[in-house]
């Protein structure tokens, strides 16, 4: 019951909360209702005096009942409270009304009542609506109470009050219900719009304090690229002002174009929906330049019922990050620089003037897109990455890349980072060997076998082929080192372990004469890494061994010295070199012409480019190379079982000038010195040299 | 505090508007709302201070009017629109003072006699007009209500109401809106004096 009844006081009494617009509302209602009750003034006069009921005394009493609703615009400043006098007034009105309305229509004059009380709806106030029905009511119970039941005791029942009161209530109850609605239709639900605004002009505040709290730039952007109206302050900070079109991509553009127009079209391609979203995203750029920081850029997409709406941006300045990463790839090239020089001083610094030499001619030659600048960039990545450098093929790959899509020479820019690296190092190395004379090291047991040999008066031309042998490098250090490198190079392209076998068949050449060919055989390395060995899965299959093995040889074959690198992979895909050869319009109806093709400069077997290869500019490094230490290529590859590259050399090539000074000076075995260690004179090993 | 106390004020203040202004609706209703006291039907009408034209008539009607009372206007009107009917006396009672100036009354057929309001109950034991009693030969009433079924309507039935009850029907008479007129009724229907012109 108590329940009931709160219901009811909650459903007639409104919530005290009102606002300016419902104060401003009730306002304009009370004064229309002044003015009305003010009309009522010569209105009823004119009532009165056509029912010649007594126009005078009806308009006093009209006057009568406009003292209240005056009295409460000037006085009260609660509308509400106001609301209610001016629904009493009406009330009185009416009764005047039906006194005055004297004659045949005074019936009809209630109709009064019946017809104001609605209007009340107006003032969306139940309560107004309640006070005018009890204003009614109160004074027909007034005079019920007041008559002498002596005079109307049969003629004024109760009942009679009842129904009189009755069609008020029927009335008043459906209006203040609508009144109510009314009220909660509009006034409220303004005050709660204005409460949720608030709260969301709260929250939207919290979200800003967040947003310009952190040090990531947040943006929203739609299908067409355009920046949502909320975003991080860090955007401003990291990519300036947002621009007047409200593009993404016009933002961009004023730090990095291509990254702009790379974004646009990825964009088109993320919204398209063709691809899986999370593909075309990668496909955005994900790094730019700005000045002299390193913006990052990542996305994440906003689905609504399984419809991508948005992606959100998030920009981070990893300027630091990249920085370090940078000084970390200096110290592990410095690392690996120091590596290689330990392990082949000789080598490296011919690797070094080599290098050099290939990055002046790149910079003489960027005024045209040719074959040769192809080549020179080609091989000094492949060198460099030979040697443990990873700034130089990095620069060489951009340069590469650029030069593939678009034909042409590129920026500035993109030499700028070649020369930066290349300086970088060329420093480092300097510091590093200051004396580029390459020395002779002896060991003990070398030392006293040939001082044993002199004291023993060993043959001269015995002497001379083991002391010629000195600057002679074993090939199986260069096959060691290579294989080293195919190692390294199966984990990062994810095949497995890979086995290497060598026989060297204790060969020795001249390091600075083969130096060249050395780094060259590497895109041969990385063409049988890439291409030719399966991964693990497909070996498998394959019903191969887990793991691929490449072999590496060097021999003597009748009078050729014979390089081999053997794979057991997949072998040539003769049918897609055919097709490649045909598109690059060279010769492709023999095989002689499909081996020709293999090792032409821009035919490469492999569909895509990596890091790695598939340019098909290395194969034609290597056959320039090894013409001009006068050998040639064969080609030996069987589909699923391997392939195999020969280089064949005369064999008086391995040691190109000592051999010349040899037979100059009438040495009859000068080959000797380049199949194996000298043996010791016999008598020679007879005796011993102490120190 | 100067705030509040003028709102306590004007609040007092409307507080006794309301309720003077509720009085003043009240009164204002009795007379249109609750039928006023008649004569009732059976008993006899003291008639002995007239002095009727044709005593001798077997039936009389006699109509009270005041002459304040804008109901009774009415009344008068219609009855002035007609002439008086055949074989029955009727008698026009105007309530007020006999000098008050009365064109209407002066050339009529219609037997008139003036009585004061205070005199009203006592000589004719009415408070009420405008009222219509219908007397037969033995001085009962037959007939004592209201001219029309409904508060002051158009149809006003005093002819029908009239010929009816002297053909021996029993009429139900209608209720008595209007003016109490008696200086005892009027105490209590009018106390502010609004009514009464």
């Amino acid at each position: 019951m108590s329940f009931n009844r709160k219901k009811l006081v909650d459903f007639l009494v409104l919530p005290p909360l009102n606002t300016e617009k419902e104060r401003s509302y009730l306002k304009r209602i009370n004064t229309i209702t002044l003015v009305l009750l003010t009309i009522h003034l010569p209105l009823f006069g004119c009532i009165a005096w056509l029912n010649e009921t007594n126009a005078l005394q009806s308009m006093i009493l009209v006057v009568l009942a406009l003292l209240g609703p005056y009295a409460a615009f000037l006085g009260l400043t609660s509308q509400r409270q106001i609301s209610i006098v001016m629904g009493i007034s009406t009330m009185f009105m009416g009764g005047i009304l039906v006194h005055i309305g004297q004659g045949v229509a005074q019936s009809e004059m209630h109709f009064y009542f019946f017809a104001v009380i609605p209007l009340l709806v107006a003032y969306k106030n139940p309560l107004v609506i309640v006070a005018a029905v009890t204003t009614a009511v109160s004074y027909h119970v007034i005079m019920w109470t007041t008559l002498p039941s002596s005079i109307f005791a049969n003629e004024a029942p109760l009942w009679l009050l009842g129904v009189h009161a009755s069609f008020l209530l029927l009335q008043a109850i459906p209006i203040s219900i609508l009144a109510r609605h009314f009220y909660d239709s509009t006034i409220q639900l303004e005050q709660r719009v204005a409460l949720r605004t608030e709260e969301v002009e709260l929250a939207n505040y919290e979200i800003r304090e967040l947003l310009d709290s952190v040090q990531q730039g947040f943006l929203k952007l739609d299908c067409f690229g355009r920046i949502g109206s909320k975003y991080s302050k860090a955007v401003v900070e990291m990519l300036g002002e947002i621009p007047a079109s409200n593009l993404f991509m016009d933002l961009l553009s004023g730090h990095d174009k291509r990254a702009a127009e790379w974004f646009e079209i990825g964009l088109v391609e993320v919204f398209a929906g063709i691809m899986p979203l999370e593909l075309t995203l990668k496909q955005l750029p994900k790094q730019i330049k700005s000045d002299s920081r390193f913006l990052s850029l990542e996305y994440a997409p906003i689905i609504e019922a399984g419809e991508l709406k948005h992606i959100v941006v998030m920009v981070s300045d990893i300027t630091a990050l990249v920085e370090r990463e940078k000084f970390e790839v200096q110290s592990r090239e410095l690392m690996a620089i120091i590596d290689r020089i330990a392990d082949d001083k000789v080598a490296f610094l011919k690797f070094f003037a080599e290098a050099e030499s290939l990055v002046k001619r790149i910079k003489d030659r960027t005024t045209a897109v040719n074959d040769e600048i192809k080549r020179d960039i080609h091989t000094l990545k492949g060198n460099a990455a030979c040697f443990g450098l990873v700034r130089i093929p990095n620069a060489c790959h951009a340069i590469e890349d650029y030069i593939n899509e678009n034909n042409e020479i590129p920026q500035s820019n993109l030499w700028t980072e070649l020369d930066q690296a290349w300086s970088s190092i060329r420093d480092k190395i300097r510091r590093l060997i200051a004396d580029t004379e390459i020395k002779v090291t002896l060991g003990d047991d070398e030392y006293s076998s040939v001082l044993l040999a002199i004291l023993n008066d060993v043959p001269k031309s015995q002497l001379v082929t083991r002391v010629a042998a000195w600057r002679l490098e074993p090939t199986r250090r260069r096959l060691e080192i290579i294989a080293e490198r195919i190692t390294a190079l199966g984990g990062k392209l994810g095949k497995g372990v890979l086995n290497v076998v060598i026989e060297d068949h204790e060969l020795r050449t001249d390091p600075k004469y083969w130096l060249s060919f050395w780094s060259t055989l590497i895109h041969v390395i990385r063409n049988a890494v890439d291409h030719g060995i399966e991964t693990c899965d497909e070996r498998l299959k394959q019903n191969k061994p887990e793991n691929g093995t490449i072999y590496l040889s060097t021999s003597i074959e009748g009078t050729s010295y014979v390089i081999s690198v053997k794979d057991d992979g997949r072998g040539i895909h003769w049918e897609h070199l055919r097709s490649s050869a045909q598109q690059a319009g060279l010769p492709y109806e023999s095989d002689r012409d499909l081996k020709e093709a293999l090792i032409h400069i821009g035919v490469s077997t492999k569909k895509s480019v990596t890091e790695t290869s598939g340019r098909g500019v290395g194969m034609a490094a290597v056959r320039e190379c090894c013409q001009s230490l006068g050998g040639s290529i064969e080609i030996n590859s069987v589909s699923g079982e391997g392939t195999e590259f020969r280089f064949v050399f005369p064999v008086e090539n391995m040691a190109h000038e000592m051999h010349a000074i040899l037979t100059k000076y009438g040495i009859a075995n000068a080959n000797a010195i380049t199949c194996c260690a000298p043996e010791l004179i016999a008598h020679a090993t007879q005796s011993t040299l102490s120190f | 505090m100067i705030s509040c106390i003028r709102q306590t004020s004007v609040s007092i203040l409307l507080a006794i508007w309301a309720a003077v202004m509720a009085f003043v609706c009240a009164t204002l209703m009795i007379g249109h709302w609750i039928p006023l006291p008649a004569p009732q039907v059976g008993t006899r009408l003291q008639i002995g201070y007239i002095s009727p034209a044709n005593d001798s008539a077997s039936w009389k009607a006699f109509h009270f009017l005041s002459c304040e009372c804008r109901c009774s206007q009415r009344i008068l009107k219609h009855l002035l629109d007609r002439e008086p009917l055949q074989n029955m006396d009727e008698v026009i009672v105007c309530i007020g003072e006999s000098d008050q100036n009365c064109e209407l009354l002066s050339n009529c057929k219609y037997t008139v006699v003036w009585v004061k309001p205070e005199e009203l109950k006592s000589k004719y034991n009415v408070e009420s007009a405008p009222l219509l009693v219908v007397l037969d030969s033995d001085k009962i009433i037959q007939y004592s209500g209201a001219y029309t079924p409904r508060k002051q309507g158009f149809a006003i039935q005093d002819v029908s109401i009239i010929s009816r009850t002297r053909d021996g029907e029993s009429i139900p008479p209608f209720p008595l809106f209007g003016c109490g007129v008696s200086r005892e009724l009027r105490a209590f229907t009018d106390p502010l004096g609004l009514k009464n012109q």
